[in-house]
């Protein structure tokens, strides 16, 4: 057996390449090693690769969602086993601490995310051949049979992500959602929306095959080229705003854009990923306000099981979204196509099954 | 129903009271220092007035668009007229969707705060000016 596997890992800013690095071992009694399968390209991904997060340096390997058979467990794991097909969620948990029995994993002492650098915890991407996961009891879930990788893949992060932003933020019948950006984890927002009896939702971005892509979906798109966004979305909601936005993008400019089209009394989630940004509003005018502000980071391990179920009954069918399938080899080209929205979302095949 | 049926009327009421303000010794200095250009957009009927407060100048129509204004209030002509009667909570109208707003709201709190003194005045305006009826028929709002 090879004492290498190929991984994908940055290169100079905003470029990724792939090379060979030793295979990991199982570290814990709680760990598994797990043979990628599958790995998606996350728009967080892009973050990192343009070092808006710090700590990532050149050679660190990224990539935090991905499928796939394990090959290996700690002698501690008790409900996993070599063989099963797993899908991972984004970031380990231990399962019983206090956080944890709050159902609040982001702030579990165990907390790292995969492949996202020093600043979250270290933990090797898998976007690779093969990959550690701590605490395999809690951060792997099986997948049932008849469900295909690319589905699965969905649930480790951003599918979980933009239930969790319509969820969190509190969405009900009859409710107006906007989503600034309308990138991948918009477009699963857009799907997911009429699972909590949205009257209507809009998706706001400056990409026309994004707004495409999100109206047949089921959005009412919104061009934020052609004007500003909040004429449109007042003027469609009888000039009250948005109950509720999701800001899916993780820059200023689209927290300026989620503060202007949320009405009184509404919600922000953000499920973009920020770091440093100001607030695109005076804490005195939120209060006066009233915008109910959710920040937040995807949860599979709460939602992951709902949303198999959901993409197992036909609810949901996320694999629709993927434009391109591309082997593990090709990454510097993958990233590059996602990078200038020349594709939709990337998945990446290692070639093992 | 609707208070003024011209755009002119509206710029000499409205317009008015807003050029009184800019040229009060006591009210003037204080709205210059809010720093706010302020855009009116009315309809029904359709009213532009820019009120570049730093600068003491109110622009009518199309006069005022090659400033940026760093608010910018939509809403009926109605509307403002009962606003300006004292007969409308800012705030309430806002969240009601009667008014759209676009910039900060603490600053279009606080314009509305300085405003209250002028509302006898602009009262006063229609009545010399014989329009009693646009002051006894107003509804609040």
């Amino acid at each position: 057996m090879s004492e290498t596997m190929r991984a994908v890992v940055l290169d100079k800013p905003g470029r990724v390449r792939v090379e060979e690095i030793p295979r990991p071992v199982i570290q814990s009694p709680t760990d598994a090693i797990v043979r990628v399968t599958t790995a998606a390209i996350c728009g967080s991904d892009l973050h990192l690769i343009d070092r808006k997060i710090p700590g990532m340096e050149e050679g660190d390997v990224v990539g935090h969602e991905f499928v796939g058979v394990i090959e290996d467990i700690g002698d501690a794991v008790m409900t996993m086993e070599p063989g099963q097909r797993v899908v991972a969620s984004m970031f380990p948990a231990c399962g019983h601490c206090r956080s944890c029995m709050r159902h609040q994993y982001r702030t579990c002492p165990s907390f790292q995310i995969f492949g996202s650098g020093p600043g979250f915890g270290d933990l090797l991407g898998a976007q690779t051949d093969f990959v550690r996961v701590p605490l395999a009891d809690m951060t792997l879930a099986t997948i049932p049979d008849r469900m295909s990788d690319e589905d699965a893949v969905f649930t480790g992060d951003i599918l979980a992500t933009a239930y969790q932003g319509l969820a969190d933020g509190g969405v009900r019948h009859g409710d107006s959602v906007a989503i600034v950006g309308a990138g991948p984890v918009g477009q699963l927002a857009v799907m997911c929306a009429p699972l909590f009896g949205v009257d209507q939702v809009f998706a706001i971005d400056l990409v026309p095959e994004r707004l495409e892509a999100a109206k047949a979906l089921g959005a009412i798109p919104v061009d934020a080229r052609l004007g500003d966004p909040s004429d449109s979305i007042f003027d469609q909601t009888r000039n009250l705003g948005a109950d509720v936005v999701l800001e899916a993008v993780g820059n200023e400019a689209a927290l300026e854009t989620a503060w202007s089209v949320v009405r009184t009394g509404g919600t922000v989630a953000m499920i973009g990923v920020l770091y440093d940004e100001d607030w695109p509003v005076s804490a005195g005018d939120n209060w006066l306000r009233a915008v109910t502000v959710k920040p937040i980071v995807g949860d599979p391990l709460t939602h992951r099981h709902d949303l198999l179920r959901l993409i197992e009954t036909g609810k949901l069918d996320p694999a629709r979204i993927i434009s391109h399938t591309m082997s593990l080899d090709d990454a510097a080209d993958a990233y590059q196509m996602f990078k200038e929205h020349r594709a939709n979302k990337v998945v990446l095949k290692t070639g093992e099954e | 129903m609707t208070s003024y049926t011209n755009s002119d009327d509206v710029y000499t009421y409205i317009g008015g009271i807003f050029r009184d303000a800019t040229a009060d010794v006591d009210l003037g200095p204080k709205l210059a220092a809010s720093g706010v250009i302020l855009k009116l957009d009315y309809s029904n009927p359709d009213a532009v007035l820019v009120v570049d407060f730093p600068q003491g100048k109110v622009y009518v129509g199309d006069e005022g668009d090659a400033l940026k204004p760093n608010i910018t209030l939509y809403m009926t002509t109605d509307l403002a007229h009962s606003y300006w009667l004292g007969r409308v909570n800012a705030a309430s109208a806002l969240a009601k969707g009667q008014a759209r707003a676009k910039g900060s709201i603490p600053k279009i709190l606080k314009l509305a705060a300085l405003a209250k003194p002028l509302f006898p005045r602009y009262e006063a305006s229609l009545r010399a000016a014989g329009l009693d009826h646009l002051v006894d028929g107003a509804d609040a709002k």
